[in-house]
C-alpha cells in the first residue's frame, strides 16, 4: 500500500507570515490539524495545532513552525512512512509529487488503517518491538 | 495479535501526590514520554510529557494530580492491535495502559503502532476493499481521514 492511495488531499498551504489566528482558522475550516507553510515553491515548516497552543493570535506562525520538513514521495510504502514518522518524531508527511505537495499522511491515518485492519501485522514481526524500543527523544 | 505480544512490560508509575518537577525529571531519566499515575495500587491517571506546563508557574509547585489526564483509557492483555489502535485514535490519546485485574502490567504508545507497521507487511488494496465491502456500516461510511 503506497501513500498515494492513502493521503488526505488537498494540502493546506500557508506562508510563514500567516497569523496564528488565520492558521487556526484554516485549521478549524479543513477540519486538520497540521498545515504546510511555504515560502514560494518552497516548503519551509509544518505548524501543528499544538504549536499554536498559548501563542498570542497576531503573532506569526514563523517562530512556532517545525523545519526542516520530513517528506515522502507519493510512492512511498505505508511501512516506510510508519518508519519515517517514529524516526523523526514528527506527526505527519507531506506527499510530494514532482517537488510539490500533493497530500499528507499523519499518524491518526495509520492508526485508523490499522484499527480499519487494512494493515496487517504479524506477531513474530511484533515480538522485536520490545527489544528495539527506542528511547524518547530528550526535548 | 494481542497487547500481551507487543506491550512494555515495564511501566513507568509516579504518585498522583508528587510534585510534577519529579514527574518531569523521571520522564527524562526514563527516556519515555508517559507516565502512568497510580495510587494504592490502582490507575488513577496518565501524565503525557505534553501536560507538563513549558512555563514556570508562581507560588505553590504544582502536583501530578493536578495536570494529569483523566479519566484513563485502558486496554487488557488480550485485547487486539487492530481495537488499541481504534481506542488510540478514538479517545485522541498517544498511550494505552494496559490493566489486568486492576494491576498495571503493561503500556502501548502510539509510536509502539509505528514500530509495528514498519515491520509489517501492509496487505494488498484488494483486501481493504473487501474489508470494506463487508463492513460497510455506519461508522465506515461516516470514516474522514484526519490529519
Amino acid at each position: 500500500m503506497r501513500l498515494k492511495e492513502i493521503m488526505s488531499i488537498p494540502v493546506e498551504v500557508i506562508g510563514p507570515d500567516t497569523s496564528v489566528e488565520d492558521a487556526r482558522a484554516r485549521m478549524v475550516g479543513a477540519r486538520i490539524h497540521h498545515l504546510v507553510v511555504a515560502s514560494g515553491r518552497d516548503i519551509v515548516g509544518i505548524v501543528s495545532e499544538r504549536d499554536l497552543d498559548e501563542a498570542a493570535p497576531e503573532a506569526t506562525v514563523r517562530p512556532l513552525m517545525s523545519s526542516p520538513v520530513i517528506t515522502a514521495p507519493a510512492d512511498t510504502t505505508v511501512a516506510d512512512a510508519a518508519k519515517l514518522l517514529r524516526g523523526h518524531d514528527v506527526g505527519c508527511l507531506p506527499v510530494m509529487e514532482r517537488g510539490r505537495p500533493i497530500g499528507m499522511v499523519t499518524i491518526v491515518d495509520l492508526l485508523t488503517l490499522l484499527g480499519k485492519g487494512a494493515i496487517h501485522v504479524s506477531p513474530e514481526t511484533g515480538r522485536r518491538v520490545l527489544s528495539r524500543r527506542a528511547p524518547a527523544p530528550a526535548h | 495479535m494481542q497487547l500481551q505480544d507487543i506491550m512494555s512490560e515495564a511501566v513507568e508509575t509516579i504518585a498522583a501526590s508528587a510534585p510534577l518537577a519529579e514527574a518531569a525529571e523521571q520522564m527524562k531519566r526514563q527516556e519515555v514520554r508517559h507516565l502512568l499515575v497510580t495510587e494504592r495500587g490502582a490507575v488513577v491517571g496518565v501524565l503525557s510529557q505534553h501536560n507538563l506546563p513549558r512555563r514556570g508557574r508562581q507560588g505553590r509547585p504544582p502536583t501530578v494530580r493536578e495536570v494529569m489526564s483523566t479519566p484513563v483509557v485502558t486496554a487488557g492483555p488480550r485485547t487486539s492491535v487492530r481495537e488499541a489502535a481504534n481506542l488510540l485514535r478514538g479517545h485522541r490519546i498517544g498511550c494505552l495502559p494496559v490493566v489486568e485485574d486492576g494491576r498495571p502490567v503493561g503500556m502501548i504508545t502510539v509510536s509502539d503502532l509505528l514500530d509495528l507497521i514498519g515491520k509489517g507487511v501492509s496487505r494488498e488494496p484488494a483486501t481493504s476493499s473487501r474489508w470494506a465491502d463487508k463492513h460497510a456500516g455506519k461508522r465506515s461510511r461516516q470514516y474522514t481521514p484526519g490529519r
